[in-house]
């Protein structure tokens, strides 16, 4: 599905060089849950990043479904995230001006998929996150919960191969913490969506199918595990 | 997505209230001002009654003697100099020879008013189209003859008879009694060419005939068959100015006047000289440049406030490229706020400009002065607003389009 060959990411300014990813090699299998844990600053997000298209690599091949999309021009790879990925952000990432329902239409809007379909869809997706009553509110009057449910109807409105997920939880309690993994386990494994996350809950991690460990740009340690609904 | 677009447009000013009245706040005011502005500048030099058909006429309104000191002598050319020279051209189709305004006195009861007077030929009433509230212009038999006629204006009619007709009435002026044969709509004193209280036929003129010299109080307008032979007057006029006979050869070696367009007319005094220059495009130039100052003022500010707002909208310019948004849809998505805003901003500023024109009017500091919002300032006015969006909208947009979505998501 996702296939990460000598990724390297050099940060530069005028003055320093920051190496935030070093001889990354991997690779995300179709249908797979895969969780990504480091400390901060390790170059989990950056990798996450470049995963879904939003940042380029230094060097280093990235292949989509066999096709590498490193240096495609940019309305190719807009295209590439808007049909096979979705994102889901820590901090939301909502648009404060648009309504719970128009927030949730958005990826669907750069689709070109006609309004009656967006709002049947983007209904669907609310229904799958238990928001289908909020469609109206906006992003400032709701839980951080709900508004990361929000996200997640966002993410899956359009049906994407793959979520990539950067610490989904990082902002909740721990009881809105598993109401989130739990919805993402479902599309897991209900769905069939290969999921990419970036964690630092040692827990939820062990709840996805394989867990990788980061450090100072590093790869250092892969476990597997058989992925849980709590 | 033009209607995601507007409907999202929309949705921002909604709720950026105060960036909203900010930004239109420059703009509206900047685009009533300059609405403002080009009504009076319509008022002043556009066609409208009774000057019309400027497109085919022709003005001669000063004559200059160059003395030999390298002194000017320059005033109106002469009723004697319009009549013996201007007269015999060929190429015109029509003309008219008047009097530029000058004020007398009348006694309306015991109260003493103060008006303006102009002599004009018979053909004045053909050349120029006035509106005739009542009676006639008086004709070329009544000028012949020295008839005591006059033509007045409403204003004047209305303050000496009040509600009652004035055709066939007398009117005193100083010692004189001229008989009323008709009334016409007023006309703004900025259009001295046909605005007057009373028109006298120019056989009452006391100097008529007499004044033997070419600088007078006269002005003539000539009009062409179509707005293509105006050229062919202006060259005949030309050639006819080298037979004038210089008047005192000892004291002045030449005299200049033209045949010019209307605006032309105004523009070469001030900014064109004798020769081929008329100044119209140094006034075209200078106003241009004017404009287009006053409108960056606003553009500038407009463009300083969405670039700042760039990094407060950094996140949603992250998601939206998550979600598949490409530069070039972010860039029109940006462009058509800013549209919208400057569109909400044109229909404002005419409301305030409708306003301002309404006041204007009302306060009667130009007397007989009547702005008006007409069609082609409207266009102008949303043209403005656009080029306004356009402007103020291509950078920021630009900009903010080109913010690498992971590092917007950082922001």
């Amino acid at each position: 599905m996702i296939k990460l060959t000598n990724l390297e990411k050099v940060y530069r300014t005028s003055s320093i060089q920051t190496l935030a990813l070093h001889n990354v090699n991997l690779e995300v299998e179709k249908g797979e849950f895969l969780s990504i844990m480091g400390p901060s600053g390790c170059g989990k997000s950056t990798l996450l990043n470049i995963m879904g298209l939003l940042d380029n690599p230094t060097s280093g091949q990235i292949l989509l479904d066999g096709h590498a999309v490193a240096n495609l021009p940019d309305r190719e790879l807009a295209r590439i995230r808007n049909r096979k990925l979705g994102f889901i952000f820590q901090s939301y990432h909502l648009i404060p001006d648009l309504n719970v329902l128009d927030n949730v239409e958005l990826p669907l809007i750069y689709r070109k998929v006609s309004g009656a379909e967006r709002k049947k869809l983007a209904l669907a997706a609310l229904e799958k996150v238990g928001l289908s009553a909020r469609t109206k509110h906006y992003p400032n009057q709701l839980s951080g919960g709900q508004r990361q449910r929000v996200a997640i109807a966002r993410a899956i409105v359009g049906q994407p191969e793959v979520i990539l997920a950067d610490e989904p939880t990082g902002n909740l309690d721990s009881v809105m913490g598993e109401e989130i993994m739990n919805i993402l386990l479902q599309l897991n494994q209900q769905d069939g969506t290969t999921i990419v996350m970036v964690t630092h809950d040692e827990s939820q991690a062990k709840k996805t199918g394989r867990l990788i460990r980061f450090f100072d740009g590093q790869q250092v340690n892969t476990e597997t595990y058989a992925a849980q609904l709590s | 997505m033009l209607r995601n677009y507007l409907k999202m447009a929309i949705k921002v000013l909604l709720r950026k209230k105060f960036y909203t009245f900010i930004s239109m706040f420059g703009i509206s005011i900047t685009l009533a001002i300059l609405l403002v502005v080009t009504s009076f500048w319509e008022h002043a030099t556009g066609e409208q009654a009774p000057e019309v058909n400027l497109d085919r006429s022709l003005v001669v309104s000063r004559m200059k003697l160059k003395d030999k000191r390298g002194g000017n002598y320059m005033d109106g050319a002469s009723f004697y100099f319009l009549d013996h020279y201007v007269r015999k051209l060929s190429t015109p189709e029509k003309m008219s020879f008047y009097s530029f305004p000058g004020t007398v006195s009348a006694f309306i009861g015991d109260r003493k008013v103060n008006l303006d007077r102009k002599f004009a030929d018979a053909a004045f009433w053909e050349v120029l189209k006035f509106k005739f509230i009542e009676g006639r212009g008086y004709t070329a038999e009544e000028v012949e003859n020295s008839q005591s006629v006059a033509v007045i204006s409403r204003s004047f009619k209305e303050k000496a008879f009040g509600k009652e007709s004035a055709a066939g009435k007398e009117v005193k002026i100083n010692q004189d009694k001229f008989r009323v044969v008709g009334v016409v709509e007023d006309v703004s004193f900025v259009r001295y060419h046909t605005s007057g209280d009373l028109y006298l036929p120019v056989s009452l003129d006391k100097g008529f005939q007499k004044n033997k010299n070419i600088l007078g109080n006269y002005a003539a307008m000539l009009v062409a068959e179509n707005p293509g032979r105006r050229k062919e007057i202006q060259k005949e006029y030309a050639a006819m100015m080298q037979q004038v006979e210089i008047p005192e050869p000892h004291k002045f070696e030449s005299a200049h006047s033209h045949a010019d367009t209307y605006l032309a007319s105004y523009t070469r005094t001030f900014l064109g000289n004798d020769e081929t220059n008329t100044g119209v495009n140094t006034l075209y130039a200078t106003i241009g440049l004017i404009a287009f100052l006053f409108i960056m003022l606003p553009t500038v500010n407009l463009v300083n406030i969405n670039i700042s707002r760039t990094m407060e909208r950094a996140s949603e310019i992250g998601a939206r490229k998550a979600m598949g948004a490409s530069s070039f849809s972010l860039v029109l998505q940006f462009l058509v706020e800013n549209l919208v805003l400057t569109v909400f901003c044109g229909v404002l500023a005419v409301g305030l400009a409708y306003g301002a024109m309404e006041a204007i009017n009302a306060s009667q500091f130009i007397e007989h002065l009547q702005l008006t919002i007409n069609y082609e300032i409207l266009i102008k006015g949303m043209l403005f607003a656009l080029f306004f969006g356009l402007l103020s909208g291509v950078y920021p947009a630009w900009r903010m389009s080109r913010l690498q979505a992971a590092e917007a998501l950082k922001i």
